[in-house]
């Protein structure tokens, strides 16, 4: 029997999730069935990843931005013809990536420290475990904070929205950079104002992308990371300020690009709508959509939606 | 009372509130003596017999600071802040229902008629409706009969009148009151605006129970009476909704010590403009699925979302005011 | 087709279906459903009055459901024997056709279903394939995206008798495509669904592609493919010509299909793999090469033909190399797409084969078999004493055996093929098979192990694969222990267990019990026998708490030597690791266990006999070692 030395695929083999990486005959369902490549890092390829493993590119896989972009949202497991379950293989080669001294190149969640109250809201609202507890000193005393692990946080900035002090922010997306952009241009009498959140995943289709670029000022569209980013109260602060009605688009339930972002922000849309039946508060004015991969138009088609239903109020008022 | 004309003139009056901020200033015990002694008593229906004339004799800016508590529910409420107001160089409003609405603000769910229709005609405890209902202005053979008329909506004094500082608490504990009595009397108040008698941090930040881990995420959220919870645990980890994370710190934990989640009465802390909101915002990130008909489930057990949270903060909070900017 | 139906001795019978099948190879009797067409097949002559005046139309399967048909009808134009036939399910008895048909009088509502029998000597399997449904995959959008079509949709749509005489029209809106997308491999070489090459299709899209480019040279042709496969001759070539003629292929298996709502213009997702970007292209129109999957049916024809499925239901053949176009049933024979996934060429040479494989049987008056074949001892057989059995039934792979309760079980010798399950599954020894007698083994077990028996590794192997893997180690000088002694059976569903206790109350060191890969076992489903009883050996030994791998179960190819050489180098390693007195010990303590379980085997007739004539041998060779 002979004994060939561990190679760089048996190793990703033996960490759990890494098994079938060997299946893969590079069909390229995974790489287009993920919007990494389309939308972010046009070097993304889990196919090319895969076959880097496959061909012992220790270094290159390790370097690759695929290892690190992969936000395990298993959109390409179902459609592998071959089942490799890729997120999980891609996870192995993180876990040896980071065994090895490499460090996640992502623009991650801070935590504000002085804030935080080491409450553990965004321990169990993060779909990655990077967040957790831990006791450290701070201003010369021992504070019990949330200490986020750079190398799990994809940077979704669920979390953000979830802490009840603000005192998590991601760059681009913290709470003041959003609420800044929450306003809408005085228009004509009868005209509606509307906010769109747009999560940055759930457009496909590049001409429902370049489409939020063509709406008139009346409609101010918002990009976010995940709809999980959305938080209640800024559906309030938008309608105190004089703004009709915001829509918030989100992926598809099983879509998510951070697994559950969209199950979260259904959840708050949802009950903050009950909550305005509650207060038997016009309903409708706030919207939640999931759009589908195969969705294509619909974007469109909701937010004529949005609007005629908005016009329609302001006419009843 | 003659020399008392050197002592700083103090105010302390009820408007929609339950009494409950009286009896804590009651349970300063002897402190209250000491307190008698260094304030002059000018206005406080409450313990003693004043009338408003009384007050509106004083000269404008005559009370050296007044405690108000109570939110704002009939003319006489909006009358009585807005003399107190005029007469006092410091207004406080003393306690939840003044801060955020409290309780009373709750009522803001319903509007002024049916809050009254049930009241006087449709509450099951009620033998026999003979359709009474107060009137602004009855005659009389004696005369006319003016009583209060009752608002459509409840205000906090910071939506009636400008408030000086803000003491939170349902009511406030007795340790805060004493302490903010201090804090006026020594002059080393804070910037105008700022919540006085109360914590910068939030009550997790302060809670001795052991917190969440991943992998806690919610699949059912229970009321404190239908599980036994655990005295060591985080209410969150056990699916009970705690205001810990969204509440300021200041209270002591009594609740949490009593093995009953934070109910949010301190407020919401620093940066946080609508504590119901961000409070929806924090649950909704602890549910555990990934199933569209479980997540109904799952926000089906909520029970009074409004009431759940927003217990303390309906009056003052964006919901409120979109409700009543409509109008 | 029509040659056919004229030839004086080829009796074509369309609509008719067989029922139920019996006897054996040369003798079978076949029972026939002729259903019923509502119209007489010896006074219709096809001249169509009937469809033209009846007021009913239905979805024509035929064309996919793209066009009508009438309730009475033909199912295409070319149709052998054109002889038309009424949808019952549609029908509204008007009667108008019976009118139209006037004094023919071929149209008759009390026409039943008929059941004959007939007397057939060899039957030729033609089931043929079906599609791969690819409305179960969503991210395909099939069912919902009126312009995605399948490749026999595009198959009539492009045809000039189909429903648009050949006109290529996209479903939405009737207009030619501009924009043509070909998707191969839907549905197979996916474990979601078909894990295999469906075979044909890349030639499939290369040829429709070709065929619209011809009648439509502006249009923009894309296959997408994940790997294109051209094995035969000429194939290439045609592959090339399609490139030629500017069809464009785009390595990529596409992972999506949008539709624009208001166009229903299609975009396809893909990654271009040469250049390793994702691509969205718009398309008017896609085309989906669906997987080639078995029947529907297959279960229920297995059943009644008695013929077995490789993994995915296709029928199995006898040997995949030398006898691919044979059943494993003597006398049934298969041909084209119903054996595996195949192209025409190999379709219509594997049905000339089979035909001709089947004239072999019709023209001999005697049929030869292996000689090994089972025979019951009818007094022993527990059945005909009235008890519930059935267990060598229960064994056979071919439906040899006859049992009835209340009277002797019955191999039909014609049948048998000698695997021997049924004689090692008898709990009462009540079957035997020719030149592999219980007695015969038994012997050979004592001659084997005669001397020092606890140095041995007695090595149980089937004839036809382990018994060959044994036999390429020896010729390929792959050493391993020379304590290994080979005993052959037929099939490792003979390995009695019986003869593996006998083995060890002998004193054996270590045995083997090896035979077939499950999926090449030549008696269809022996080694499966085979299997499930040495599972039960493995556990029975676990349980008296045998040294584990003395008793060692393995599946063995006759194209693997190596492995053989090293299960039988790992055996020995398993004895040396024992010391000599602990060994002793525990044969010791299991004998008498052994001997229990082994002691019926004493009832069999001859087996006595047989053991004496061993023990002279064993002391004959006893005595000249002394």
């Amino acid at each position: 029997m002979n004994h060939q030395p561990e190679t760089f695929a048996d190793q990703v083999r033996a960490i759990p999730g890494g098994e079938h990486l060997e299946m893969c005959y590079s069909c390229g369902t995974c790489v287009s069935k993920c919007l990494i490549q389309q939308k972010v890092e046009p070097e993304y390829n889990p196919r090319r990843l895969l076959r880097m493993v496959m061909m012992d590119m220790r270094e290159e896989a390790f370097q690759s931005p695929t290892t690190w972009l992969c936000s395990a949202c298993d959109l390409c497991y179902p459609a592998c013809p071959q089942q490799i379950h890729i997120s999980g293989v891609i996870g192995a080669i993180k876990q040896l990536a980071i065994e090895a001294g490499y460090e996640s190149p992502l623009e991650t969640v801070t935590v504000d420290e002085s804030l935080c109250s080491g409450c553990g809201i965004c321990v169990l609202a993060c779909p990655y475990e990077a967040p957790h507890l831990v006791e450290k000193e701070i201003a010369g005393e021992m504070d019990r904070v949330s200490e986020v692990d750079a190398n799990k946080c994809m940077g979704c900035g669920i979390c953000v929205a979830a802490c009840p002090l603000g005192a998590i922010a991601r760059k681009g997306v913290s709470n003041e950079e959003i609420v800044r952009q929450i306003k809408v241009k005085r228009q004509k009498k009868g005209v509606p104002r509307l906010v769109t959140f747009v999560c940055d995943w759930c457009l496909r289709a590049d001409d429902d992308v370049s489409l939020l670029e063509s709406y008139p000022d009346n409609v101010r569209v918002i990009h976010i990371p995940c709809s999980g980013r959305i938080d209640p109260q800024m559906a309030l602060l938008a309608l105190r300020s004089g703004i009709d009605g915001v829509l918030v688009c989100g992926c598809a339930p099983g879509e998510c690009h951070y697994k559950r972002g969209t199950y979260v922000s259904s959840c708050k849309i949802t009950l903050l709508n009950r909550m305005f039946e509650q207060m038997s508060i016009g309903d409708g004015r706030v919207r939640f959509v999931q759009i589908g991969t195969q969705d294509r138009g619909r974007i469109r088609r909701e937010v004529d939606a949005m609007l005629e239903y908005l016009a329609a109020w302001k006419e009843a008022r | 009372m003659a020399e008392s004309n050197t002592k700083p003139k103090f105010a302390f009056y009820w408007a929609a509130s339950c009494g409950g901020c009286e009896i804590t200033v009651t349970e300063l015990g002897m402190r209250l003596v000491d307190a008698g002694d260094l304030v002059d008593i000018v206005f406080w229906p409450c313990a003693m017999d004043f009338k408003y004339e009384d007050v509106e004799a004083m000269a404008d800016g005559e009370i050296d600071f007044c405690f108000f508590n109570g939110a704002i529910r009939t003319s006489e409420n909006e009358d009585l802040a807005k003399l107190l107001r005029r007469k006092s160089k410091v207004l406080v409003a003393f306690g939840s229902c003044a801060h955020e609405g409290c309780i009373p603000g709750l009522a803001n769910l319903y509007d002024a008629e049916s809050i009254l229709e049930r009241v006087y005609n449709t509450v099951p405890s009620l033998d026999e409706s003979r359709g009474t209902r107060p009137v602004p202005l009855s005659k009389v053979p004696e005369g006319e009969i003016h009583i209060p008329s009752f608002y459509d909506q409840v205000k906090t004094l910071a939506q009636t009148v400008d408030v000086d500082y803000f003491m939170p608490g349902c009511p406030p504990v007795v340790d805060q009151v004493w302490n903010v009595f201090q804090l006026i009397l020594s002059g080393q108040l804070p910037p105008k605006g700022s919540v006085i008698g109360a914590d910068a941090k939030t009550n997790c930040d302060v809670c001795p129970r052991q917190k969440v881990q991943s992998g806690m995420r919610i699949k059912e959220f229970k009321r404190p009476h239908e599980v036994e919870l655990d005295p060591d645990l985080c209410f969150l980890a056990q699916g009970v909704i705690c205001y810990g994370p969204a509440t300021r710190a200041g209270c002591g934990l009594p609740c949490i010590q009593g093995n009953m989640p934070c109910r949010g009465c301190y407020g919401p802390p620093e940066g946080v403009v609508d504590q119901g909101a961000k409070l929806l915002s924090a649950i909704a990130a602890l549910i555990d699925t990934d199933e569209p008909e479980e997540l109904q489930s799952i926000m089906d057990s909520i029970v009074d979302l409004v009431g759940t949270c927003y217990r303390f903060s309906l009056a003052d909070s964006i919901l409120s005011e979109l409700k009543y900017k409509k109008r | 087709m029509v040659d056919a139906a004229r030839h004086p001795k080829v009796d074509v019978r369309t609509y008719t279906e067989v029922e139920r099948v019996e006897g054996y190879v040369g003798n079978f009797k076949v029972l026939l459903r002729e259903k019923s067409r509502y119209v007489r097949t010896d006074r219709c002559n096809g001249c169509g009055e009937c469809a033209k005046v009846c007021p009913i139309e239905v979805p024509n399967y035929f064309e996919l459901n793209l066009a009508p048909r009438k309730a009475i009808d033909v199912a295409m134009s070319q149709s052998v024997p054109l002889i038309y036939n009424i949808d019952l399910d549609a029908c509204i008895h008007c009667y108008k056709c019976v009118e139209a048909c006037g004094k023919l009088e071929a149209i008759d509502f009390s026409i039943e279903d008929k059941l004959v029998w007939e007397d057939i000597g060899a039957i030729v399997v033609a089931t043929g394939f079906s599609h791969f449904d690819p409305s179960v995959m969503p991210e395909y959008g099939y069912g919902r995206y009126p312009n995605v079509i399948t490749a026999m949709e595009m198959e009539r749509l492009n045809n000039s008798a189909g429903p648009t005489a050949g006109n290529l029209i996209r479903p939405s809106d009737g207009t030619n495509p501009k924009r043509l997308a070909i998707i191969n491999c839907v549905g197979s070489r996916d474990k979601r669904f078909n894990p295999w090459c469906s075979n044909f299709c890349c030639m499939y899209a290369i040829k429709n592609a070709i065929l619209v480019k011809q009648a439509y040279p502006d249009m923009d042709v894309t296959i997408y493919y994940m790997d294109i496969r051209t094995p035969s001759k000429g194939y290439e070539e045609f592959y090339d010509r399609a490139r030629e003629m500017g069809i464009h292929f785009i390595q990529g298996r596409p992972s999506l299909i949008t539709e624009d709502p208001e166009t229903h213009n299609l975009f396809v997702h893909s990654e271009d793999v040469a250049l390793g970007h994702v691509i969205e292209r718009e398309y008017d129109m896609v085309m989906l090469n669906q997987a080639a999957v078995p029947q529907p049916d297959v279960d229920t024809v297995s059943s009644v033909l008695n013929i077995t499925q490789s993994p995915g239901g296709w029928f199995m053949e006898y040997h995949p190399k030398l006898r691919p176009m044979d059943s494993p049933t003597d006398g049934v024979f298969l041909a084209g797409a119903c054996q595996g996934q195949k192209d025409i060429p190999a379709s219509v040479a594997q049905g000339s084969a089979a035909a001709a494989r089947a004239g072999r049987v019709l023209h001999a008056d005697e049929w030869e078999i292996e000689p090994v074949v089972a025979v019951v001892w009818e007094d022993r057989c527990v059945s005909a004493k009235g008890k519930k059995c059935g267990l060598c039934a229960k064994a056979c792979p071919y439906n040899a055996i006859e049992y009835e309760q209340g009277k002797a079980a019955h191999v039909v010798t014609a049948k048998c093929h000698g695997c021997g399950g049924c004689v090692a599954e008898c709990p009462h020894n009540a079957i035997t098979q020719m030149h592999f007698t219980d007695a015969q083994i038994l012997a050979q077990i004592h001659a084997l192990l005669a001397e020092k028996p606890e140095e041995k590794i007695l090595a149980f192997r089937c004839h036809w694969c382990s018994y060959g893997g044994a036999d390429l180690a020896g010729v390929s000088h792959f050493e391993y222990s020379s304590n290994e002694r080979g005993l052959r059976v037929m099939c490792s569903a003979r390995m009695d267990a019986d003869f593996i206790y006998e083995a060890f109350r002998l004193g054996a060191g270590a045995v083997l019990y090896s035979g077939c890969h499950p999926q090449d076992c030549h008696y269809i489903t022996g080694q499966r026998v085979g299997a499930s009883r040495a599972e039960r050996l493995l556990k029975a030994f676990e349980k008296m708490e045998m040294t584990p791998g003395r008793f060692r179960v393995e599946w063995i190819s006759a194209a693997e030597g190596d492995k053989y050489a090293r299960v039988i180098n790992e055996m020995q390693a398993v004895l040396d690791s024992i010391p000599k007195e602990k060994l002793m010990e525990e044969i010791e303590r299991l004998r008498p266990e052994m001997e229990r379980r082994a002691r019926r085997l004493r009832e069999v007739p001859q087996v006595e006999e047989a053991l004496g004539y061993s023990r002279q041998l064993e002391a004959a060779m006893v005595g000249k070692e002394a």
